[in-house]
């Protein structure tokens, strides 16, 4: 399948060529490129090239150079606005939206109304680096999400079940069917937001394969770990946005484990070496071994991963992260370890309610492990 | 027939222009102040003891001057041989006042231009004792023009009724300058060394002993506006109450003796202390009412004062030669010789003066005293027949005892109060005696707008002090000159690395645009089947892409938050932690081995800018990387984080080839470098990094957020470590900057 996606840049020195190579680089996107035009034939274009095309991709300073003598006096965002406006009138159909931008603090640019109106925001000037995404992924990715809308806009909307490729309603937080109700009418990117950011974006009943290997106490570099999930297969999410092994039903996890590893022992509070001993016994599988704590935690009955560091943590162990007040219902706590605490590297603040016990920790860690100058 | 011409002449004598009088007048006496300052002087060259000087709407040019003195005046004759001849030779006469002896002040034959130099017109009216007339003569300066012989200008004498016994009244109209209050307390100044200081105490004025028995010299400034008069100076206010202590003392009506030191810049307290005359008995039976007072000064040390300069100081030592000493009073009297120069009727210097190593000198010529008895029935004290002392009977006794052990106690007072200034002011005083270069900048402009204002108000007393001074002020003079060439030559060292500086920060700005678009045409190679040698180069492309990417990612993020200008708290894990990210490669490259240490949290520095622990990080580097190079070991470096007493550190350690110990503060002094000079083939990094600048630069970062820097023992297997402190960051300021 060729998938077909706008790209309007402005770049200088004819520099898109390289990032549109990358992008083409597996034969199968095609990509259609404009410089910026003025407002109003840069909308006549799209209008005319959007329904040929899976979606579009933004660069968010559009006013470097000067296209026909004009600048665009407009940002990406702007744009972005005008196709969601057009959508909902019925005047294109949906796509997606990403934002391919390289603008340095793009917190000072961009407010939330703004970001909510991109599907993703991928970094020009960190792609392909160290701790981030490379062009291969950023290919997944168009795939993906021109999959995901093409999905959406072919199943029955009004059927949950359908969108989210399951059978049993059980297995769904009703708030969450009720929160989707209210949605199901609107237009589709609506949806889009709302599963990849709030069911998919975060911990939920859906979970991501390093959280899934907390949770059963796993170490993914372990040699028995593919042949592990091939037994969980059947929990694999499959509906809207699906993608590969990313996610995995954790309510349909729990049942594997009462029916087949124990019904007695809640998997929740046993360690993590009780749980790989479990799993082995139980599936017959050896090569496994079980997650090591951090020297500072005090558990290892791993349930989530700290969202900086990535290591398997206890919340018991874990720092809630700031700002999740208003979170859904559905979705989980995230945390940081203690090490991520201690040692911001990202920048991410803890909850209010956190800091008197992180105080404390450091000061107990401060008294314990004082400098000795040789 | 004889011709027209002039017949011929047999002999010529000098003619003088009268243009002579404005040319001499501006040669000779420069400046208005000095030319005031010439007329008193002649006023106590006449035997005056009293001047009144009267300034009359003078704010504006054209007022008029009045000097006024008691002096012995001048008869018409001495008129015409003194005043009216230039260059007379009188002051060779008589080199000494008549009446009192007194050495004469006014430099030779100046008088007279004097007034020429202040006014245009001159009105003298002088009367001698003898005369029964005053005469009156008037000078219009401008009548003396050039072109005119000198001789031929008449000045219009009158005879007119005496309004003085004696004395000499100049009227200068018409003056030449404007002159304000500042002005006129000038000219005061410079008769400071004529001037005498008031002995008489209240009680003798209440009890209507005369005045004017002795040869004081008082002169009042008046300023005169609108008809309201102003007096402006005065002997009193100048002198003596700058003193650095004033020591009183009586004996009252019950014959109790008492003494105090009162000081306004000595520890003394002012207690009033019995002086007994003995033990058993402490009253002074043989004496009624006696009351001193003394002024006491110590010369050179005008730091102990609390408002005295270098220049009032000298004059004072000047005039204690003549005055100094303690002078008795009796009934209003003078009674010689008591405090005549060479008179020591107190045992004062034979006791005190010569003892060695005292701080506090206490001879005659430090004191500024009178004795004052009132006996009005003449009962206890006896003049002798010459005249010349008192009769040394009982009550004499007693007043010289009672005086010497006042001024014994007030003595060891001042003693100890003067060494515990000695103390508290040595300091300064090794700082006024030392080596210019001591003395910060903005200290050296201060001690040279001080010199100047002396010398600005004390051009004619003391040759002696103001050459101390002029010299002085020249080795100050050529110690800023030196400060601001090193300040021209580093400023400019830092325009050029500052525009640098921009010129990188604009570049790193534009690769990065480059990126995506690299990265992006590299990402398709990856996936092409190349040959081994394609692969190979594509590897290494992506490598030293990568390198490259990273070092310009990081410069442009500081870049981008220097340009906002704003303020960060920083976090030095987090700071330290980037900056190794950064050098990774460069460390591998180089094969050193990096080491972080961190001890304790939140080890927030206050707010500065990222981009300057990017400088100091980089810098201290590049020094490390030169040291190891030098040493030709395996290269170690050691970052250590912490905090310490409300302050976080930072300690860079490196095994180099360490800084020699007479070094560890010239490494921070600008262009000090131990980079040899770059050659054709010194690498790039010392091309670039061997200016000298580096850790100045540095080190004004710190200190500029109230930090310090400095090379500390390093720890075991390191040569050089450099600790930098900082204050940590409050609360507030981390709610406010943000980290």
């Amino acid at each position: 399948m060729v998938y077909k996606y706008i790209y309007v840049d402005d770049a200088q020195h004819e520099l898109e060529q390289g990032m549109i190579n990358a992008l083409q680089a597996d034969g199968d996107i095609k990509i259609t490129f404009s410089g910026p035009r003025n407002w109003e034939d840069l909308i006549d274009f799209l209008k005319l090239e959007l329904p040929q095309h899976s979606g579009i991709i933004l660069d968010l300073r559009l006013d470097d150079i000067p296209y026909d003598g004009k600048n665009a006096s407009y940002k990406g965002s702007t744009v972005a606005q005008e196709l969601r406006n057009l959508t909902k009138e019925n005047t294109l159909s949906d796509f997606p939206i990403i934002l391919f931008s390289g603008t340095d603090n793009l917190e000072y640019y961009l407010d939330q109304t703004s970001k909510d109106l991109f599907d993703k925001i991928i970094d020009k000037t960190k792609i392909e680096g160290e701790d981030y995404i490379n062009y291969s992924d950023f290919r997944d990715i168009l795939r993906w999400l021109a999959k995901g809308y093409k999905y959406l806009s072919t199943v029955d909307r009004d059927d949950l079940l359908s969108v989210l490729s399951i059978d049993d309603i059980t297995l769904l937080d009703t708030r969450f069917v009720e929160s989707y109700n209210g949605i199901r009418n609107k237009p589709i990117h609506i949806t889009a937001q709302f599963f990849l950011k709030e069911m998919l974006g975060r911990p939920s009943f859906l979970i991501s394969e390093q959280i899934l290997a907390a949770r059963l106490g796993v170490n993914v570099s372990s040699l028995g770990w593919p042949k592990l999930l091939d037994h969980f297969s059947d929990c694999i999410y499959k509906g809207a946005f699906a993608r590969g092994l990313n996610h995995w039903w954790m309510p349909k996890i729990i049942r594997f484990w009462k029916d087949n590893i124990s019904t007695e022992v809640n998997i929740r509070n046993i360690s993590a070496s009780k749980r790989v001993d479990l799993l082995k016994d139980a599936l017959n599988i050896h090569d496994l071994t079980a997650i090591e704590k951090s020297r500072r935690s005090k558990s290892d009955a791993f349930w989530t991963v700290c969202k900086v560091r990535k290591i398997a943590i206890d919340t018991i162990d874990g720092f809630v992260i700031s700002g999740q007040d208003n979170k859904f219902p559905w979705q989980d706590i995230e945390y940081i370890c203690i090490d991520e605490a201690l040692r911001p590297s990202k920048g991410i603040t803890i909850s209010s309610l956190e800091i008197p016990r992180l105080k404390n920790l450091k000061s107990i860690i401060e008294n314990n492990e004082q400098r000795e100058r040789r | 027939m004889l011709d027209n011409s002039n017949p011929k002449e047999d002999n010529l004598s000098f003619k003088v222009d009268a243009g002579l009088i404005d040319r001499l007048g501006r040669e000779l006496v420069g400046r208005a102040e000095t030319a005031v300052s010439e007329l008193i002087k002649n006023a106590y060259d006449a035997d005056a003891t009293k001047v009144n000087v009267k300034y009359i709407n003078s704010n504006l040019i054209g007022g008029t001057l009045i000097i006024e003195d008691n002096g012995h005046g001048m008869t018409l004759d001495q008129l015409k041989k003194g005043f009216m001849t230039i260059s007379s030779t009188d002051k060779i006469h008589n080199p000494r006042s008549l009446k009192f002896h007194r050495s004469k002040a006014g430099r030779k034959g100046i008088g007279r231009f004097a007034t020429q130099r202040l006014g245009h017109k001159l009105t003298i009216i002088t009367q001698t004792i003898h005369g029964n007339e005053a005469i009156k003569i008037s000078i219009d300066w401008d009548a003396y023009k050039i072109d005119s012989q000198l001789t031929d200008i008449q000045n219009k004498v009158e005879y007119i009724p005496k309004s003085n016994i004696e004395g000499t009244t100049l009227i200068i109209d018409n003056l030449r300058d404007s002159w304000s209050e500042a002005d006129i307390k000038r000219v005061y100044r410079y008769i400071s060394d004529l001037l005498q200081p008031d002995y008489l105490s209240e009680k003798s004025q209440a009890l209507g002993f005369a005045k004017q028995s002795e040869e004081s010299f008082k002169v009042t400034f008046k300023q005169i506006l609108d008809n309201q008069e102003k007096t402006i100076a005065d002997t009193k206010s100048f002198l003596f109450d700058k003193a650095l202590a004033v020591i009183e003392g009586y004996v009252d009506k019950s014959l109790d003796g008492y003494c105090m030191i009162k000081s306004d810049s000595l520890d003394v307290d002012n207690d009033i202390m019995l002086i007994p005359r003995t033990q058993d008995d402490p009253k002074y039976h043989n004496l009624s009412e006696v009351h001193f007072k003394a002024y006491y000064f110590i010369y050179h040390r005008d730091q102990y004062y609390s408002n005295i300069s270098k220049m009032e100081l000298k004059s004072i030592q000047n005039i204690s030669n003549e005055q100094g000493g303690i002078r008795l009073y009796r009934n209003g009297f003078r009674v010689l010789p008591y405090g005549e120069p060479n008179d020591d009727w107190l045992n004062i210097d034979r006791r005190y003066y010569n003892e060695s190593g005292t701080n506090a000198p206490f001879g005659n010529k430090n004191l500024f005293g009178f004795v004052e008895i009132i006996d009005p029935q003449g009962d206890l004290f006896e003049e002798t027949a010459s005249r010349e002392g008192l009769i040394e009977n009982e009550s004499f006794k007693e007043l010289t005892d009672f005086l010497h052990k006042a001024f014994e106690v007030s003595r060891n007072k001042i003693r100890y109060a003067v060494e515990k200034k000695k103390n508290e002011t040595n300091k300064i005083e090794n700082i006024a005696k030392g080596i210019s270069d001591e003395r910060t900048t903005l200290e050296k402009l201060i001690d040279l707008e001080k010199n100047v204002e002396e010398l600005t108000n004390f051009s004619n007393s003391g040759k002696e002090a103001v050459d101390i001074i002029k010299k002085d002020t020249q080795k100050i003079f050529d110690g800023l000159k030196d400060d601001f060439l090193k300040l021209l030559d580093e400023l400019g060292m830092i325009r050029v690395l500052a525009g640098l500086g921009l010129t990188i920060g604009e570049f790193t700005h534009e690769v990065v645009q480059f990126t995506p678009s690299i990265m992006g045409d590299l990402s398709v190679l990856s996936v092409q089947n190349l040959n081994s040698a394609g692969v190979n180069s594509l590897d290494n492309l992506k490598r030293t892409i990568q390198l490259f990417i990273s070092y310009t990612s990081y410069f442009n993020s500081t870049v981008s938050e220097n340009v906002s200008r704003e303020l960060r708290v920083q976090s030095l894990d987090s700071v330290v932690a980037n900056f190794q990210k950064v050098i990774k490669s460069d460390l591998k490259n180089l094969n050193i081995d990096f080491n972080v240490e961190e001890y304790g949290f939140d080890l927030n520095t206050v707010p500065m800018h990222t981009s300057e622990w990017t400088s100091i990080l980089f810098n201290l580097y590049t020094n490390s990387k030169k040291a190891i190079r030098r040493q030709k070991v395996n290269g170690k470096i050691k970052v250590v984080v912490g905090k310490e007493d409300n302050r976080v550190y930072l300690e860079f350690s490196d095994n180099g080839d360490g800084v020699p110990y007479e070094n560890r503060h010239r490494v921070f002094m600008p262009f000090f470098t131990t980079s040899s000079p770059v050659g054709f083939d010194a690498s790039d990094d010392e091309k670039i990094t061997g200016t000298g600048l580096g850790l100045k630069i540095v080190k004004d970062i710190i200190l500029g957020y109230g930090g310090t820097i400095d090379l500390i023992d390093p720890e075991e297997g390191f040569s050089t470590c450099f600790r930098i402190d900082l204050p940590i960051a409050t609360a507030k300021q981390i709610e406010k900057y943000g980290i």
